[in-house]
Formats: C-alpha cells, sequence, structure tokens
C-alpha cells in the first residue's frame, strides 16, 4: 500500500502530472481521428517519452494508451466512424444516440463507462500483477523461453484468417531481431559492415514505419471526404437514474474487458464486442440494443478500457505483449533501461507503482475532458485529411529522427513503411514482426542459456513442470488457431 | 491475390536461402537461431504456396479504386526531404514538404496550406528542440 501511495505522490508533482495530462489529451485526439489507431498513436507519440526521466515518460505513455483507447468512441458516435477498431461496436447505439439529438449524453455515458472500465482494470493491475510477479519470480530460463514461446504463437491468434501469412510475418520479425551483435558472444550478425547496424535495428523506426508511415501512405490512396461535426454538443451529464439504469452493465463489462486484456492476443475490440453481446442478452431493453440506447454505448466502452489494465498485466509481470500497443509499450520500458518481468517489481517497484498510478490518473483524466471538454475536443475531426495526413508524416520521421538523432533511423523507418504497406496489399499481418522483433532475442538467449545449464541436452525443456505445461500451451495455441482457419475456409467453400 | 502470393513466395524463399547461407560463416552457437527460423519461413512458405492452389483468385492492387500516383508522390516527397533535410536543415525544409504534399492531396486554398504548415513546423520545432531537448537537422553550409 505504502509502494501505491508513493506513486500517486510522483504523479501527483505537478510537471509529471502536467505530462499525464497532455499525454492523456494527445491520446484522446488521436483516437478521435477516423483511421489514426491508438497503435498509431502510441508509436507516434512515444519518441516524445525518451528524453523524458522514466517515470514521467512511462506515465505519459498511460495517458496516450487510456486516452486514445476512449479517444475512438467520438468519432464513432459524431460520425459513425470508429476511431479506433475497440469503438466499433459504440458505433451500433451511440451513432443512433446522435441522429436523435442525444449526442451529448451518449459521449457522457462512453467517458464516465469509459472511465469506469479503466478504473477497474488499474485496480485488478494493482492487486494481480504483483501476486503473478511473485509466482514469476520462480522462473528460470527455460520457463523464460517457453513464455517467449507462447507469446510467439500470440502471433498465430492475431493473424486472423490468414494464420500461415502471420507466422511468415514473424518469421521476418525474428529475422530483422536477429541483425546487431550477438548478445551471448558478440559476433556481428546480418550487419552487411553497417556500423549502424551493430547494435541492432531501432525498435521505434520499425514501429513508426510499419504503424504510422503505412497508414499514412494508406490514407493517400483516396482521401475520404473529411467529416463536418454539426451535432449539438449539450445535456453532457448523464442523470442519476441512467448512470444507476447502466451501473450492472458497466461492472459486468468491465471485467470482461479485463479478463480478456489479460489474455494475449485478445485486444479491445474482441472485448467491446463481447460485452456488447453479453449486455444485450442480458439487458431488460435488449431488443432496443441498436436504436439508441445508453447501454448500448456503456457496455463497449466499459469494456475497451477495461482491457488497457488486463493487457499490462503479463506485459509487467511476465514481459509478453499481447498485442501491438503494448509491445510499444514493451519497446519504450526497454529503451528507458528497464526490462519488464517478476524483477520489475523488486529493482524498480517505485516505478512500477507510479506507473499503476498514471493508469488510475489518465482514466480520470480523460472522464473529465470527456465531460467538460468534448464540445472543443471532438473538433479536430474537422481536420481535414490532406492538412493532417502530411503532418502525420513529418511527425513520424521527427520521432523516428529523434531517437538517436540518427539519419540511417530514417531510412530504416522508410524501409518499414513501405514493407508495412506492401505487406498490407498481400495480406500479410504486420503486428507480428513487431512481436517477434521484441521477443525473438528473449528466446534465442533464454533457449541458449536454458542448453548451457543443461550442458546441452534438451530434456531441461521436458523435465520441468511449468515448462512443459507452457510448451504445451503453446502448441495449443498455434495448432488451434490453425485449425480454426482451415474450418472456417471450408465452411466458406460450402457456402459458396 | 494468387499471383500476388506466388511472387511474396518466392521472395520469401530467396530470403530463407540467404539467410541460410549467410548464417554459414556465423560461429556454431550463433548460427543455431537463424538457420532454424530460415527453416520454418521456408517450410511455412510452402504451406502457404500449397494452401493458396485452392484460393480463388483475387485482384490486390485494385487500380481504379485509389490514387496510386498520389501515393507514389508522396513517398518520393517525403524521400527527398529526408536526404535535403540533413544538410539545409528542419526549419527550411520542413514547411515547404508540408505545403508540397497538402497542394498534392488536394489542390488549392493555399492560405490555410501556407499557415498549417507554419504553424505545425514551429510547434513540432519547440516541442523537440526547446521542451525536450532533442537537436533537429540544422543548416549545415
Amino acid at each position: 500500500m505504502d509502494l501505491l501511495v508513493h506513486g500517486f505522490a510522483t504523479v501527483l508533482q505537478p510537471q509529471i502530472f502536467f505530462i499525464l495530462v497532455a499525454g492523456t489529451l494527445g491520446g484522446i485526439i488521436i483516437g478521435s481521428l477516423p483511421g489514426l489507431t491508438a497503435t498509431m498513436g502510441v508509436a507516434l507519440l512515444t519518441p516524445l517519452t525518451f528524453s523524458l526521466p522514466p517515470a514521467t515518460g512511462l506515465v505519459m505513455l498511460c495517458g496516450i494508451y487510456c486516452g486514445a483507447i476512449y479517444g475512438g468512441s467520438i468519432s464513432a458516435i459524431l460520425i459513425r466512424t470508429p476511431g479506433t477498431p475497440a469503438a466499433a461496436a459504440t458505433v451500433f447505439d451511440g451513432n443512433e444516440l446522435a441522429k436523435k439529438g442525444l449526442a451529448g449524453k451518449a459521449l457522457g455515458m462512453s467517458a464516465i463507462a469509459s472511465c469506469a472500465g479503466g478504473v477497474f482494470s488499474a485496480l485488478c493491475l494493482t492487486f494481480i500483477a504483483p501476486e503473478l510477479a511473485r509466482v514469476a519470480l520462480s522462473f528460470s530460463s527455460p520457463e523464460y523461453f517457453a513464455m517467449g514461446l507462447l507469446g510467439l504463437s500470440i502471433v498465430a491468434s492475431i493473424s486472423g484468417d490468414y494464420v500461415v501469412r502471420g507466422l511468415i510475418s514473424a518469421c521476418i520479425g525474428l529475422l530483422v531481431g536477429l541483425v546487431g551483435l550477438d548478445n551471448l558472444n558478440g559476433y556481428p550478425r546480418f550487419t552487411f559492415g553497417l556500423v549502424d547496424l551493430l547494435n541492432g535495428v531501432s525498435f521505434i523506426p520499425v514501429l513508426i514505419g510499419l504503424f504510422a508511415v503505412s497508414e499514412a501512405l494508406r490514407t493517400t490512396e483516396s482521401m475520404l471526404k473529411t467529416a463536418h461535426v454539426d451535432f449539438k454538443l449539450s445535456g453532457v451529464l448523464p442523470s442519476f437514474s441512467e448512470l444507476r439504469g447502466c451501473a450492472k452493465t458497466i461492472l459486468k463489462s468491465s471485467a470482461i474487458g479485463t479478463m480478456i486484456g489479460i489474455i494475449p492476443a485478445t485486444g479491445g475490440d474482441i472485448a467491446a464486442f463481447l460485452a456488447y453481446g453479453e449486455a444485450k442478452r442480458s439487458s431488460k431493453n435488449g431488443e432496443k440494443f441498436g436504436t439508441g440506447e445508453l447501454e448500448g454505448v456503456a457496455a463497449p466502452e466499459a469494456a475497451n478500457n477495461g482491457v488497457t489494465g488486463g493487457a499490462l498485466i503479463p506485459l509487467m509481470t511476465l514481459g509478453i505483449p499481447g498485442d501491438a500497443v503494448t509491445a510499444i509499450f514493451l519497446g519504450a520500458l526497454m529503451l528507458q533501461g528497464l526490462r519488464p518481468g517478476p524483477l520489475l517489481f523488486k529493482d524498480n517497484a517505485e516505478l512500477v507503482y507510479a506507473i499503476f498510478a498514471g493508469m488510475f490518473l489518465a482514466n480520470i483524466i480523460f472522464m473529465l475532458f470527456g465531460l467538460f471538454a468534448i464540445k472543443y475536443i471532438a473538433r479536430v475531426i474537422n481536420i481535414p485529411k490532406p492538412i493532417l495526413t502530411p503532418i502525420i508524416f513529418v511527425l513520424c520521421i521527427v520521432g523516428s529522427y529523434s531517437i538517436n538523432n540518427s539519419m540511417f533511423d530514417l531510412l530504416v523507418m522508410m524501409f518499414f513503411g513501405v514493407l508495412g504497406y506492401l505487406m498490407d496489399k498481400f495480406k500479410f499481418p504486420v503486428s507480428p514482426i513487431v512481436l517477434a522483433l521484441i521477443l525473438g532475442p528473449m528466446v534465442e538467449g533464454e533457449f541458449r542459456r536454458s542448453l548451457l545449464l543443461s550442458s546441452g541436452s534438451f530434456s531441461i525443456f521436458f523435465t520441468r513442470p511449468i515448462c512443459v505445461a507452457i510448451l504445451t500451451l503453446t502448441v495449443f495455441s498455434v495448432v488451434g488457431a490453425y485449425i480454426q482457419q482451415r474450418k472456417k475456409h471450408r465452411l466458406l467453400k460450402l457456402e459458396n | 491475390m494468387k499471383r500476388g502470393s506466388i511472387v511474396a513466395g518466392f521472395l520469401l524463399i530467396a530470403l530463407a536461402i540467404v539467410v541460410w547461407i549467410g548464417s554459414a560463416a556465423f560461429t556454431a552457437d550463433s548460427s543455431y537461431f537463424p538457420r532454424a527460423v530460415a527453416a520454418i519461413m521456408l517450410g511455412l512458405t510452402i504451406l502457404m504456396l500449397l494452401e493458396n492452389r485452392t484460393v480463388r483468385d483475387q485482384v490486390v492492387f485494385e487500380w481504379e479504386k485509389f490514387n496510386y500516383r498520389r501515393t507514389a508522390i508522396i513517398f518520393v516527397i517525403t524521400s527527398i526531404y529526408l536526404v535535403i533535410m540533413a544538410y539545409v536543415g528542419f526549419l527550411i525544409t520542413t514547411p515547404i514538404c508540408l505545403l508540397l504534399m497538402m497542394q498534392v492531396l488536394e489542390k488549392g486554398d493555399w492560405k490555410v496550406k501556407i499557415l498549417s504548415s507554419v504553424i505545425t513546423t514551429a510547434a513540432i520545432y519547440y516541442v523537440f528542440q526547446m521542451m525536450l531537448d532533442v537537436p533537429l537537422p540544422a543548416w549545415s553550409f
């Protein structure tokens, strides 16, 4: 408890608090712009955190993350276009409410439900993560290798209908992760004699290239007409009876979101749809869902923000990112010289609890923005795409350059931007590259360390119960996803 | 899609072979992992090509639907900007690059575009260079 109080005291220092507020606002703005996903937002704004002290930078990232997930609901409600995939389910009832002239009410409920979901998940993060970290302290190299492999197997699940292509993308990520000096013996691999590659390929330019540049290139293909918000945003605060009517749904959806967040490879969109479905099933007004029900806004919004804290649990305790956004979070932690995992709780407990406090406060901050400044924030939706897209390009360039002040990093960013763009065209998912790029060096390092421990015997992986359990789970994860995909294809074929 | 997959498949097979051969020069323990990845990638690519036989042919690039020329022009402007910025500096090249890109994406309304370019450049410069102490490329002549 002392650590949590200390965490809050750290975050409430004026400078850090100001940065948290700025990060949350930045997140809301990016999240609310259709076409800019939370992943892209976090990737774009991450470079801002490098030159800041670790606590300040990471707390800012918490604000960006929570703000971006919430921000997606603004455009979902106002212009029927979800700002982020996580807000897709909010469109159904949110936009119907807007059409009835109740946009303000929908936005208000979205802010409150998102905040409730976020705070619930931050609570779970605060109390579950340290316990899980304590268990993980008993892990050794074989278990870490198995965990890394399990993390990589997630690729199969996040690849949708293209499991094999996702696994190929992961192999590309693993190969990119091999570039540079071998961690164990210092041997240069795939550096092509370039000094710039000795330390490996910089993570952030790869990330910005894959998620931001490729996305911006896609935007230039067809300049959609900019939407204009002409809704009157009044009556944002829901009444007490409306809140009481949605309370059960909000609580249930927050729990669904947090649980989904803990499971790697799921994410806000799945949580939001599940919570929406459950709310529709159990609500007295279930049949009215889709026609402008406040519960239909509360459920997905509580769930998608519930994911934020849940997703950080496996990341902070085991160092396993469950999706692209947490992978970026992991990258930011590593660039600050921190290695997520159980030792983080032992060696940097104060920082960990500052992050927890940051998660709590970010949720409250975006709710306040959502309730009292939404009229002004919603105007960003009116920014014309032809003005916005070039600005994103320049931000990508400055962000990539700012990490090492290196022109080489800019070339890396452009290369991965084009690669991401082309991969998307050929239906190769890009998120696996990032997961593999992060987990690859860990998997290889722990694998070789394990073999050193066992004097070269592979039996070390099959004689330790936890390791065997995790490896079994890994096999099920990949095979299960593949079989599911085959079944789906067969069904489609039969239908045709 | 089918043709695209075949092209991608052959490129991936070539990459796996290059990695396998390139790893031969490494020390034994350094080459273990890259070779394993290359082998897995080769296997997966063959699986993808086999799967591809049953997939109906689809168009990958629907040229009529998007303005690929605009994407290419934006890419070229960005690339030139990267090269020139290193010598001429951030403050001079950025507003010009922004203005050019905005004009390529939508013609007209110069006033708004000039204003947006200048304000964006100033804001980015202020945040990165002044607030965060990140040195941006300066005039080097």
